[in-house]
């Protein structure tokens, strides 16, 4: 049966050699060439429009500006004080995740967030960027003081729900592109056996809409979702103790 | 006839999750289209909050069909006996009534939220994060669940005996039965918080304090009854009888019995207090002070009930 290759996905075991057989030191192979291939993706993007940028008049330009902007407006209505800081971080993160999501349209390629170390890797870096945040911007004695908010019989508890955020984001992310990948690939498999069904859901446009679905739709939700999650986290932590509640006039 | 029952098992987790998730799902797009024919000048807004709500809800539904798919694909196939019946059960519990019981009730924030960027328009982007936090929070019940379905998942082995049957079914139903109190008291407590700021914008800083602190105190029951299922798997059960078996399954119903209450009666006070705060933000003091120790008094039973759990699952070795 290829289902377990379906599940798991290809793996490297080259710390096997040393007598490593623990499944903590097997590397998954099509995270790691998916990831990469998006890293320099980006990188070449970003170079390609760093070139354009000096070209008043030009397309690429406008786009990117556009495509910044909308991050600079996201964050100012979500964070009142200091939100320049946080439009790269981010916009990387919403940039990154949107690939990760939407990488299976490039033949050959797999998700990277349907492995749950990728998922559980952006949760951790979300998760220690507010917090870090907030111990900057609270101080050390004031972040520590919160967490005995309203009375120190609730530290075990604020411990547990601040860490809950982890394994929320991360199992959302992987859960919902899991469940896309799955769908995806017993489409495929359901299709493969027969030339006149293959033919059938490529004429109907039933590939197109499968894939539209499952793989852009749904990756943009979640990406949106995502960063949308990180920074109602981070504007939890670095909330102002006297906040004006006065409503905004936009 | 116990091959109908595996499949049964297998293709539970899908249906209870679809079930409360395509509630859940009508439920949002009502209340969103009864906000836009309230306001329709805010239409874009409340659609925004209405895709966002949609599909942290679709979550659920997505969770359960993993999990069948996961069963169903497994590369070792278990033998249909009533042992294996037994653990495929306990991994339909655990996600299948927490992604019923989170699919429907999620759909409560949401659709208050809808309704409360209708009356204020201006606030739509504060209502939003409150709206994204409660609802968060109310999904919790489900990941936990699905975590436990996965452990469970990761202790099949071909061939299962009773007592560990036993085990992985009461880990499952503790999760499981132990998410419906938590889950709708969450709700109830969402659902008044966004109402709150529809009511009076000027107590959406109090309201997202107490927001903080209450729905901590009422998801407290849920994770009681998460490190019951988590201790419940870790038991060591080699050379372990029946009796063993059926005190975990035992201290599985007991946590799963003492959360139901306390999870709902602590939101329903949390949610009383979130209308009068809307109402009197001068006595904001008073009234958190006041809630905050009938709330740690509610607890107290599901503490009382996690006390006897943890007995069953150390103390008796028989």
């Amino acid at each position: 049966m290829d289902n377990n290759a379906m599940l798991h996905g290809h793996e490297w075991k080259i710390f096997a050699r040393f007598g490593l057989h623990n499944p903590f030191w097997t590397i998954q192979a099509d995270t790691v060439i998916a990831t990469s291939f998006i890293l320099f993706l980006i990188i070449i993007v970003s170079i390609y429009v760093h070139y354009c940028l000096k070209n008043e008049h030009s397309k690429v330009r406008f786009v990117a500006l556009q495509y910044v902007q909308s991050f600079r407006d996201l964050v100012r209505q979500t964070l009142k004080s200091a939100p320049q800081n946080h439009v790269s971080f981010i916009g990387s993160l919403f940039t990154f995740i949107l690939l990760c999501n939407c990488v299976q349209i490039f033949p050959t390629l797999e998700e990277p967030t349907k492995d749950l170390n990728t998922t559980l890797a952006l949760g951790l870096i979300s998760f220690f960027y507010a917090q870090g945040y907030g111990l900057y911007t609270h101080g050390i004695k004031n972040y520590i003081k919160a967490y005995f908010d309203p009375f120190f019989v609730m530290f075990p508890l604020n411990v547990v729900g601040t860490l809950t955020s982890i394994i929320s984001l991360s199992f959302r992310l992987y859960g919902n592109i899991f469940g896309g990948f799955v769908i995806s690939s017993l489409y495929t498999t359901m299709i493969s056996g027969s030339m006149i069904l293959q033919i059938l859901a490529l004429v109907s446009g039933l590939n197109i809409a499968i894939l539209l679905i499952f793989g852009l739709f749904e990756g943009v939700i979640q990406a949106f979702v995502f960063s949308m999650l990180t920074l109602t986290y981070l504007s939890i932590e670095i909330m102002p103790e006297d906040e004006d509640s006065d409503g905004e006039i936009s | 006839m116990i091959e109908f029952f595996y499949y049964i098992a297998i293709a539970m987790p899908a249906t209870l999750s679809a079930i409360g998730c395509g509630i859940g799902q009508g439920v949002i797009g009502k209340k969103a289209l009864k906000a836009i024919h309230m306001q329709p000048e805010a239409a874009s807004q409340i659609s925004k909050v209405c895709i966002i709500g949609i599909a942290l809800t679709e979550t659920t539904a997505i969770f359960g069909l993993v999990t069948s798919l996961l069963l169903l694909l497994n590369t070792t196939p278990l033998n249909p006996a009533y042992e294996a019946v037994l653990c495929l059960f306990g991994i339909a519990f655990a996600v299948g009534i927490s992604g019923l019981v989170s699919g429907i009730v999620s759909s409560s924030p949401a659709g208050a939220a809808c309704l409360a960027i209708a009356r204020q328009p201006f606030m739509h982007n504060k209502i939003l994060n409150l709206m994204l936090i409660t609802q968060t929070l109310i999904m919790t019940p489900n990941i936990f669940g699905f975590l436990i379905a996965l452990l469970i998942k990761n202790k099949l082995t071909s061939e299962i005996t009773l007592p560990v049957a036993l085990q992985l079914f009461s880990s499952g139903i503790s999760i499981g039965f132990g998410s419906i109190g938590p889950a709708i008291g969450l709700s109830l407590f969402a659902y008044s918080a966004c109402h709150a700021v529809g009511i009076n914008k000027k107590s959406f800083g109090k309201i997202l304090t107490f927001t903080f602190i209450g729905e901590a105190i009422i998801e407290t029951p849920l994770i009681f009854a998460f490190i019951v299922a988590l201790s419940i798997l870790t038991t060591n059960m080699v050379n372990a009888s029946v009796m063993k078996g059926i005190a975990l399954l035992a201290a599985a119903i007991c946590i799963a019995l003492s959360t139901l209450a306390p999870g709902f009666a602590s939101g329903k006070t949390g949610a009383t207090t979130c209308d009068q705060i809307a109402e009197n933000i001068d006595q904001y003091s008073v009234l958190s002070k006041t809630t905050l120790l009938a709330l740690a008094m509610i607890d107290t039973c599901a503490i009382y009930g996690l006390l006897t759990s943890m007995m069953l699952v150390f103390f008796v070795n028989i």
